[in-house]
């Protein structure tokens, strides 16, 4: 395991290094740097732009430019901004994070939750009306234009019902007085989020399975939620933020609706094929034959080894949160990391996008290599040998 | 328990949704401020959305350009300054001119506005070398010209001047550079000039609560949400009253400061077309940021902000959306700038002015904007346009003006055949008047070559369909004399880096937006600026226009510069260096239900004027 993990790093390290490169050589390929804005302004005169350009370095040829940015890099700096100098790029970084992390995050397991829960049942259900309808709407709106969707359903639950904010992430009218900034709340949240998942799979993994009856097992899940809940809301009633992260949470509620309306569907679909192949395994079949009631046989024999493709699927999304997405954050002018590399790739600010970049990749093949050690531990078919995973035979 | 729960967020939801109190006024910007150090917001981070947010606001010049008409009036200042002054200085000629600074001023933290604020910005900007903060401190501060500013008294200053300025130089960039206070900034700058680069420690200086000057200070800003302005509780203008009168007279009187001053040419008399007195009648301004148009004009209809700012204006279906919205007014204001077609005159055809004129007969503007485009365009033909009114020169040449397409194919092959072109096979004009004639092909240099392919950059549509859209036309309408041009439809940068950094072009399109006084006049076509990097990137050079170019430049009273700035709009129409196309109309929208401006017919739109914050009324 040692072997496969150390093995599994070089290759990361590998890919990071590859990654950064890529996304540096394809930055330095487009045409202009950031003085190309100045142009628009005559008063700004050449001897300006090339002091700007020596200022930043741009007048350095691009491999001289690169060798500078590994070696910010590899001391922890992802240099200074261009188009918000002399602000440091991890400063942005830090600034945009949590906000992307907190709403991607809710609405990935928001709808891994749905995909799986609605996975689970039309398999067991194949061919009746609910597999049909479910499937229906669930490939609608995976492949519905996610742009116009979100303008609908902001106009229609927003803007026409009033039943939540327009868009943004807060209400002036609610944080102009707050003694804590948005940034504050959200990394309260983001340990919340965490702590609240720690709640849960430490009852998942450890408590629940062995409870031994299914009121009783029911009883604990609903005493995990709620009490996860209880003691969150106590916690943020205390703090006295309640009301700081209640507005959050209201401007949560749409972008979070519509992307797990789009996506939901991806992980239903993965669920329902992982199901159907697993009910014809003979283990099944013998768990149907020793007369186990259907939701147990459905529960905790089938499901919990279709499960497998979908844990993978999802520890994935998980990595990939950090990157948000340029159109839910432009749609529901939530400003995160999404729209920080677009704009910062439109404006020529190569540290910013290569550093933003860098950031969201390493998390992506942290991901990755999670869900390898995961899928090495959740499926006893597979073993890790020779710094490999195979299939046991 | 989960109902429960749900249940308490919902009235907690609620609660949230009582309005505060204040008076606020509400606006929608689509992108965030980046900085409240005015050195980094003014030099690399010079954005619009700091300039709407921050620095129109807060900051003051001693002179300024009082909206709408945009005369030309003490600001900080308590009169104009005296005329310029020789002196001789160790052998060296000066130009001295003493500015009288207002007394009773104060910045928002209480402590008095006087001589020694205006010393420490002077002295500051040359000590850091403003080309080297970059962005608009250049032109403040230039180094060519701005020797010293010395204290003569608490409320006196004396400009010390290496040569006689222009009224760019002086009265349109000297005089109305942005004060800031020496008590928040002597510190900053010390220490910078101590730190082993200080320009950059001055620009990354992390300015909490910035100076104010005006009628409103920094109040909050959320990272990426709002940013907030509150009323500046020391602000010497709250009271103070503009009147315009319609002989062009101007008149400023504070009885709070005691302070009177008017225009002496012409002087104030007559009937007054506009009278407003400063605020600021709000308690707050919050600028909600929006990502894009769609959420801030929802957030417009929802009456949850007054006001949109964007420097593009509104799109146009956008327009016909709020149009229908009763509480919604459109307003419609003319752009100071133009989008044009230029040439590379250090090349063949187009160094010839008789090519450079039949292009521009071909072009018929009206057509596109008015047909083609269905009014969103207005036809342009002069590098002044007619908003900036003062500078305008309205008699210039139209090329082609009121003709057919077949005359301007006629027109146009005689001036090509004036300059010795040839074709292959010739255009025929059957009649003119009808639009009958045969196109021609092969169109031959005077020298009997032909004329080789050639390509014109234009922006993408995605970029500006506008001018995409006239690019194609022109394609269409040059082949009719066999000219063998191909549109080339491309990014922005593609172009900007082809035009001003490798002059590697033969044709381009692009746009300006240009400052109220028109120095373009002199950067754009003078032939000192035709080198890499320079404005003039297509090598126009004419001797006799460097002269009236740099008569512009250097005039240092208004009536001298504007009749050069006329004279130069005649040269230029007449040689098209540009062929100046068209510009749109800026549009914008507020709640006239909530709001109410002393004027909205400005130019540049309310944008310009930085929504009028300081005069704004909101509705009861």
């Amino acid at each position: 395991m040692g072997r496969f993990l150390v093995n599994r790093l070089i290759q990361a390290i590998v890919t990071i290094f590859v990654y950064m490169t890529v996304t540096f050589l394809i930055l330095q390929a487009m045409p202009g740097n950031i003085t190309v804005l100045y142009t628009n302004n005559p008063r700004i005169t050449a001897e300006v732009r090339q002091e700007l350009e020596r200022r930043l370095g741009l007048d350095q040829p691009w491999y001289m430019q690169y060798a500078s940015y590994l070696k910010n890099f590899l001391s922890g700096s992802l240099g200074i901004s261009f188009s918000q100098y002399p602000r440091p790029v991890w400063d942005i970084i830090a600034e945009r994070a949590p906000r992307t992390v907190v709403l991607f995050f809710t609405a990935t397991v928001v709808s891994f939750y749905i995909g799986f829960l609605l996975g689970r049942i039309i398999a067991w259900r194949r061919g009746a009306t609910v597999d049909y309808a479910a499937t229906t709407v669930g490939v609608t709106f995976w492949t519905a234009f996610y742009p116009l969707l979100g303008l609908i359903v902001m106009w229609l639950f927003a803007y026409q019902m009033k039943l939540f904010p327009l868009n943004q992430f807060i209400s002036p009218s609610v944080w102009r007085t707050a003694s804590v900034s948005s940034n504050q709340v959200f990394g309260l949240m983001l340990v919340n989020l965490a702590l609240f998942a720690l709640l849960l799979m430490v009852g998942y993994g450890l408590g629940i399975p062995r409870i031994g009856t299914v009121g009783g097992r029911a009883l604990t899940q609903v005493g995990l939620w709620g009490g996860g809940l209880l003691a969150s809301g106590a916690w943020w009633v205390q703090s006295g933020l309640a009301r700081y992260a209640l507005d959050i949470a209201s401007h949560m509620v749409l972008p979070v609706f519509t992307l797990s309306l789009i996506s939901f569907g991806g992980t239903m679909l993965l669920m329902r094929d992982s199901m159907l192949e697993t009910i014809r395994e003979d283990y099944v079949m013998a768990a149907r034959a020793r007369g186990l009631p259907d939701r147990v046989v459905r529960d905790r024999y089938a499901a919990r080894t279709a499960l497998l493709p979908v844990v993978t699927s999802f520890t994935l999304s998980i990595g990939g949160v950090v990157s948000g997405g340029i159109i839910t954050e432009t749609v529901f002018s939530w400003p995160g990391l999404g729209l920080t590399l677009l704009e910062s790739a439109r404006v020529y600010d190569y540290p910013l996008a290569v550093g933003a970049f860098v950031f969201t990749g390493v998390f992506v093949v942290l991901a990755h290599i999670v869900a390898d050690l995961l899928h090495a531990f959740l499926d006893p078919r597979l073993r890790v040998a020779g710094g490999e995973i195979t299939a046991a035979e | 328990m989960r109902f429960r729960l749900l249940g308490v967020a919902l009235v907690l939801l609620l609660a949230m949704s009582v309005p505060v109190a204040a008076a606020t006024y509400e606006t929608a910007i689509f992108e965030e401020p980046t900085t409240l150090n005015v050195f980094a917001g003014l030099g690399p981070q010079a954005t619009v959305w700091n300039s709407y947010v921050t620095y129109g606001i807060y900051y003051g010049m001693l002179y300024g350009n009082a909206a709408p008409t945009w005369v030309w009036a003490p600001s900080l200042a308590a009169d104009v300054p005296t005329p310029l002054k020789e002196v001789t200085e160790g052998g060296t000629t000066l130009y001295t001119s003493d500015v009288p600074i207002r007394t009773g001023i104060r910045w928002s933290d209480g402590t008095p506005f006087t001589a020694d604020d205006v010393v420490f910005t002077y002295d500051t900007l040359l000590k850091f070398d403003a080309d080297k903060l970059g962005g608009n401190w250049a032109s403040y501060a230039p180094k060519t010209v701005l020797a010293r500013v010395e204290k003569l008294s608490q409320y006196k200053v004396r400009f010390f001047l290496k040569k006689k300025p222009g009224l760019a130089d002086w009265q349109y960039g000297i005089l109305q550079a942005p004060i800031v206070q020496k008590k928040l900034w002597e510190p900053i700058v010390q220490k910078a000039l101590k730190d082993a680069d200080p320009v950059k420690s001055l620009l990354a200086a992390d300015v909490k609560q910035p100076d104010a000057i005006g009628g409103l200070k920094f109040g909050r800003w959320e990272r990426g949400a709002f940013f907030e302005n509150v009323v500046n509780p020391y602000t010497s203008f709250r009271g103070e009253t503009s009147e315009f009168f319609k002989n062009g007279g101007f008149r400023l009187s504070n009885p709070k400061l005691n302070f009177k001053w008017a225009t002496t040419d012409p002087t104030p008399s007559g009937e007054v077309t506009l009278k407003y007195t400063e605020g600021p009648y709000v308690d707050n301004v919050i600028y909600r940021i929006y990502q894009n148009q769609n959420a801030a004009v929802l957030a417009l209809l929802n009456g949850e902000v007054s006001y949109i700012f964007n420097s593009l204006g509104l799109q146009r279906g956008f327009q016909t959306q709020l149009q229908a919205n009763p509480n919604v007014e459109i307003i419609r204001n003319n752009t100071n700038g133009f989008r044009y077609l230029s040439f590379n005159m250090r090349r063949e055809p187009f160094s010839i002015k008789e090519f450079r004129q039949a292009i521009a007969t071909l072009i018929d503007r009206d057509f596109v904007t008015k047909d083609v485009l269905q009014g969103v365009a207005f036809p342009l033909a002069t590098v002044v346009p007619p908003g900036n009114a003062f500078w305008y020169n309205p008699e210039v040449k139209i090329w082609g003006q009121g003709m057919t397409r077949g005359e301007r194919v006629q027109a146009a092959m005689e001036l090509l055949k004036k300059a010795g072109f040839k074709w292959r096979k010739e255009p025929v004009i059957k009649d003119a008047k009808k639009d009958q004639y045969e196109p021609g092909e092969g169109l031959l240099l005077p020298n009997g070559e032909p004329v080789k392919p050639f390509e014109m950059l234009a922006p993408a549509p995605g970029y500006d369909p506008l001018r995409a859209t006239f690019a194609l036309w022109i394609e269409r309408w040059v082949a009719d004399l066999g000219i063998p041009l191909r549109v080339r439809l491309t990014d922005f940068n593609t172009i900007s880096s082809k035009v001003y950094d490798e002059q590697d072009f033969d044709m381009y399109m692009l746009g300006w937006s240009l400052a109220l006084f028109p120095d373009h006049i002199y950067l754009f076509f003078h032939s000192s600026q035709a080198e890499a990097g320079g404005f003039n990137a297509g090598g126009y050079n004419n001797p006799e226009f460097d002269k009236v170019a740099e008569a512009l430049k250097d005039a240092s009273d208004l009536e001298t510069a504007r009749k050069y700035a006329f004279e130069g709009q005649r040269f230029l129409a007449e040689e098209v260096p540009y062929i100046v196309l068209f510009d749109t109309p800026v549009m914008e929208a507020y709640r006239k239900d909530q709001v109410k401006y002393p004027y909205t017919q400005v130019l540049g739109g309310l944008q310009y004027v930085y929504g009028l914050q300081a005069t704004v009324q909101l509705m009861k």
